[in-house]
């Protein structure tokens, strides 16, 4: 039996393009939490979300009902947010250089990168109650390979299963059990002085 | 070691759970979508136009290149030059020719002249 939204998907595909808004409507603020925990720039990450709503939009006649809606779109979120990465990685490197050089090169300075933080005093103060684990994790995650913090990012904050995000990482299922096993045990290793 | 992902009691899985990034989607995300669409959609239209118009505009310039280098100065008088050179030759390749045949010639007549030796002289012995 199909799931509602690849129904919703097969009917878009039959011509009801009102299935296709509430497909968007479902699906981009969890698209959001997953492209913006890869990327971690909240404009950067609305524009890829829209650029793979635009995919499903003029591609739907590619989509195949073998594999559910979530994870097709999660394949295409994925593809482009790596993209993205990959191109942008020289801008963050050169980025956390100037910031080491405004520092004094001494301290290591740590900057949410485009966080949405309505003033710089609300972000202190959040900062100070309970923004330095949660840092600590971002920065756990941020370290651990390309493929590993996609995994890690769908298993635990998007909960999809393990056929899902091997199907969104072509991947088998045992493939994608192995690559969140191996992640989490980094993260661990990286974590241990918080457990 | 078959790999065990941790339970959701597992300290770590707690412990990742305290990063929760909470984004918003912006007021105006639908209606930059549907815009991305319709230029998406006329997209198409627009470049098999541009398309066209490009395939025009190559072939148009290979034809001036073309041309431009046919009727190049230079190479009309190097075509001149190569014309005046096959004239100069032509009489020296028609006596080549011509020594060729006589040497052919020469050849045979030898033969000839064996042949006609033989003749004289046969009537010579019947004598």
């Amino acid at each position: 039996m199909l799931d509602a939204d690849t129904e919703l998907m097969l009917r878009f595909q039959a011509g009801e393009n009102a299935c296709f808004d509430d497909l968007v409507g479902r699906f981009r603020q969890p698209l959001l939490g997953f492209v913006y925990r890869m990327v971690r720039d909240a404009a950067a990450s609305e524009e890829i979300i829209q650029e793979a709503f635009l995919r499903v939009y003029l591609h739907r006649a590619r989509y195949q009902p073998q594999a559910k809606f979530s994870t097709w779109l999660y394949r295409i979120a994925n593809h482009l947010a790596l993209n993205h990465i990959r191109d942008h990685r020289r801008d963050r490197m050169t980025e956390s250089l100037d910031q080491a050089v405004q520092s004094g090169g001494g301290e290591t300075v740590t900057r949410e990168f485009a966080d949405p933080a309505p003033s710089a005093e609300q972000a202190m103060v959040a900062q100070a109650v309970s923004g330095q684990r949660a840092t600590r994790v971002r920065q756990a995650i941020e370290a651990l390979p390309e493929r590993q913090r996609a995994a890690v990012i769908m298993h635990k904050y998007q909960g999809l299963d393990y056929e899902e995000i091997g199907g969104a990482m072509k991947m088998s299922a045992s493939a994608t059990k192995s690559l969140l096993f191996r992640a989490y045990e980094s993260l661990r290793g990286s974590l241990q002085d918080l457990l | 070691m078959k790999p065990q992902i941790p339970p959701h009691s597992d300290p770590l899985m707690k412990l990742l759970d305290e990063w929760q990034p909470q984004p918003e989607i912006s007021a105006t995300f639908d209606q930059q979508l549907h815009r991305r669409i319709a230029m998406a959609q006329s997209a198409p239209q627009a470049s098999r136009w541009s398309g066209w118009l490009r395939a025009a505009m190559a072939t148009m310039l290979l034809l001036i290149v073309g041309a431009l280098l046919y009727f190049a100065p230079g190479r009309q008088a190097r075509r001149n030059d190569a014309a005046t050179q096959s004239a100069q030759l032509d009489p020296m390749v028609r006596d080549l020719q011509t020594l060729a045949r006589d040497g052919d010639l020469l050849e045979h007549l030898d033969f000839l002249s064996a042949t006609s030796n033989g003749q004289n002289s046969a009537p010579q012995e019947r004598d």
